[in-house]
């Protein structure tokens, strides 16, 4: 079947189309046979046959449509025709499909693409290995290798970001916690046991023990005499806040 | 008084589901069907003839009847006697056609042929078998014996028909 079908992987036969001319004496017997055998497993495929036994010459047109199943299954194909007859005119044609992603690393478009390439160059010890320049998938190692370190750096640099990040949210928890205890803080008798715990470890002594040194204080800023300006554009201010006052009062004044 | 009411509300709806219409609806597919493959054509070899035989430059029509259902329904093909659209004509046109079997899907089909029955310009098949046939129509006419055709288009027209049995 190399012979008829395209040599691509993935396809798959789905249908014959067949037409022939058979001729022969009306009383005459014969059948004709349309086979294909099958490559993987003996027997055939497809077989079809077509009773012409006591029946005048004519041009038979068929079209089986069926399960499709994989090209690599079909064998060597035949028609014959047993009996007392001739075959003309003959055409046997193989409907077939074809999935372009049967091999993932055919395309990159193809949704396996990514996974078959990781596993093209784990089997061939090319993950940490750089492939000969001729391998068919340098260009994608050397694409895997780049988007395998950006993605390390990437992770490198959010490692650092957390870090950074861990000081503040102690704070933030902190805070969070204190902010909690507020109810507690504001009770009077809470207030007057955290005041008594204070001035009994003496921790208020330093202000109330402090001891301020007498003296003069001068002063330091001295204003010179000079003549002082209205501000006309305050007056203005006021006297548009004015206005304003009254437009809104006016509402309501009525 | 309330009550009352209520009991006759219940009477009249009661009445009104006993009368209700529960339709049972259906579709038919078409079992046969008939195509044009190939428009006839006529040749025209002589001056008073016209036909559709190829070696005279026409082109014979073929009709495809595909059966679903086997042995339900017998096909009729009437190959014309008058043109359906044509110059003035002033004297008789003599006419001949016939239908045969053309290519076939089922083997058994060829004996189509063999059990024709043919009457006046109409020739019927008996489509014992489904699948698909494809008959061929031919047609010919002669003008008022020998005498030379009008200038003009004509068409004459092959009447296919598909009868349950």
């Amino acid at each position: 079947m190399t012979k008829v079908l395209p040599p691509e992987a993935g396809l798959e036969i789905q249908g014959i189309f067949h037409k022939y001319t058979i001729t022969k004496d009306a009383d005459a017997n014969a059948t004709v046979s349309i086979t294909n055998k099958n490559a993987t497993g003996g027997g055939h495929i497809y077989e079809r046959h077509d009773d012409w036994n006591q029946l005048p010459s004519n041009t038979k047109i068929g079209f089986d449509v069926f399960t499709p199943s994989p090209a690599t299954r079909w064998g060597e194909g035949r028609i014959n025709v047993e009996g007392d007859a001739e075959l003309s005119d003959v055409i046997v044609a193989y409907n077939y499909r074809f999935d372009p992603c049967f091999i993932p690393l055919s395309d990159p478009s193809c949704p396996d693409y990514e996974s078959a390439l990781y596993k093209y160059l784990t089997d061939n010890n090319l993950i940490d290995n750089e492939p000969a320049i001729d391998d068919p998938y340098y260009d994608e190692w050397v694409k895997f290798q780049l988007d395998r370190k950006a993605e390390q750096q990437e992770e490198e640099a959010k490692e650092e970001e957390e870090e950074e990040e861990e000081p503040e949210e102690d704070r933030m928890e902190t805070a969070l916690s204190v902010a909690s205890k507020a109810i507690e803080i504001s009770n009077p008798m809470q207030q007057l046991d955290m005041m008594s715990q204070m001035i009994s470890e003496g921790t208020l002594d330093g202000y109330y023990g402090a001891t301020i040194e007498g003296g003069t204080y001068e002063d330091t800023v001295v204003l010179e005499d000079t003549e002082i300006t209205d501000n006309y554009r305050a007056l203005r201010n006021l006297a548009q806040d004015k206005l304003h006052r009254t437009i809104v009062r006016s509402q309501y004044d009525k | 008084m309330i009550k009352r009411l209520a009991t006759a509300a219940f009477l009249m709806s009661a009445t009104a589901a006993m009368a209700v219409n529960s339709p049972i609806t259906g579709s038919v597919q078409p079992k046969c069907s008939i195509w044009t493959e190939t428009a006839g054509v006529y040749g025209h070899p002589l001056p008073y003839k016209l036909t559709t035989k190829p070696a005279d430059g026409g082109v014979k029509a073929s009709i495809r009847v595909d059966i679903a259902q086997a042995d339900y329904y017998k096909t009729k093909f009437t190959h014309p006697n008058s043109f359906s659209s044509s110059p003035t004509l002033n004297d008789a046109v003599a006419w001949t056609g016939s239908t045969t079997v053309g290519q076939v899907s089922v083997s058994g089909m060829s004996a189509y042929e063999a059990a024709k029955v043919t009457y006046n310009n109409t020739t019927e098949f008996n489509m014992t078998l489904a699948g698909s046939t494809w008959f061929t129509v031919e047609s010919e006419a002669q003008y008022g014996s020998t005498k030379a055709l009008p200038a003009g288009n004509y068409t004459a027209m092959i009447v296919a028909e598909c009868i349950a049995k």
